[in-house]
């Protein structure tokens, strides 16, 4: 009985050994921009007689860059305008902010296009205005306007 | 008399074997980008998740599968931030090890194997996942995720 005791130490004091492996990921990814509108701005007659988002709603754009990129932003142009509307003198002004924290530079107010030069970037808000004038008023009625974004 | 000699011994042969548990690698996994590029990972379209074998031999005892969270496993891409980088591993297994399942989590996790399974080989599934609040940069990357039994 001696001898049996002594058996079943063994089977109940073993240990399992560490094992360890290790499991790799591999993935590439290539440079890219993205660009979606987030809020539709709207327009709405300023107290200068300008037709713009100061008086109405910003538009609001995300983008995202993975690696280097430009950002181009053309002021806007008419996408609609009522039918007793005439052309006289236009200006047609666009700026935009909300990516200084992460390299852009804001941009006031302009008739020009401007360009950004961006590197990789999470996913951002940046915040679109407009300014239209015409040297002979608005009419009455609906008027739609667009700008232009690119990112590539 | 002369069977009560023998009994020892034939204790001794049933004791287990230096590796009871082991951990096989089958196959690598494959990190792809997510619709939106916020996200860099094999549970993505175009991602392949690794595969890996947990094993027991028959007597084996318990043990503990360990899970640690992904690191680089080799320089990233320039522009990378790795400073906001954070790094994710879930995994799921299958028929007697499937409650052996974590959810994406950036902290070690473990879970433990009964030895009365008896022998046992369960193929398991792991996904990695690279977010960054900074932003992903284009280039390559890879990852590392230790898994130990013990």
């Amino acid at each position: 009985m001696r001898y049996f005791g002594l058996g079943l130490v063994p089977l109940f004091a073993a240990t399992v050994p560490a094992f360890a492996a290790d499991v790799t990921f591999s993935g590439t990814l290539s440079g890219v921009c993205t660009l979606a509108l987030s809020t539709p701005g709207i327009l709405a007659l300023a107290a200068d007689g300008s037709l713009g988002t100061s008086a109405g709603t910003p538009a609001i754009l995300t983008i995202l860059s993975v690696g280097a990129n430009t950002l181009t932003v053309n002021p806007p142009v008419w996408v609609s305008t009522p039918g007793g509307y005439s052309a006289g003198t236009e200006t047609f002004q666009v700026g935009y902010l909300g990516l200084s924290g992460l390299g852009l530079a804001d941009q006031a107010l302009t008739s020009a296009i401007t360009t950004r030069s961006i590197s990789t970037l999470p996913l951002s808000l940046l915040t679109m205005q407009t300014r239209l004038t015409n040297s002979l008023g608005f009419a009455a009625g609906a008027y739609s306007a667009k700008v232009v974004v690119t990112c590539s | 008399m002369q069977l009560i000699r023998l009994l020892p011994l034939l204790f001794i042969g049933f004791a287990p074997p230096a590796s009871a548990c082991g951990i096989a690698i089958n196959t690598g996994g494959i990190l792809a980008p997510s619709a939106d590029f916020t996200r860099l990972g094999s549970a993505e379209t175009g991602g392949v998740a690794a595969t890996f074998t947990v094993t027991n031999s028959l007597f084996g005892g318990d043990f503990r599968v360990t899970v640690d969270p992904p690191v680089l496993n080799s320089t990233p891409p320039v522009g990378f931030n790795t400073g906001t980088a954070q790094y994710w591993v879930a995994y799921s297994g299958v028929g007697i090890l499937s409650y052996a399942a974590h959810g994406y989590t950036t902290a070690s996790s473990h879970f433990d194997v009964s030895g009365v399974l008896g022998a046992l080989a369960v193929v398991m599934t792991l996904h990695n996942r690279i977010t960054n609040t900074s932003g992903l940069a284009a280039g390559t990357y890879q990852t590392k995720t230790v898994i130990t039994c013990s």
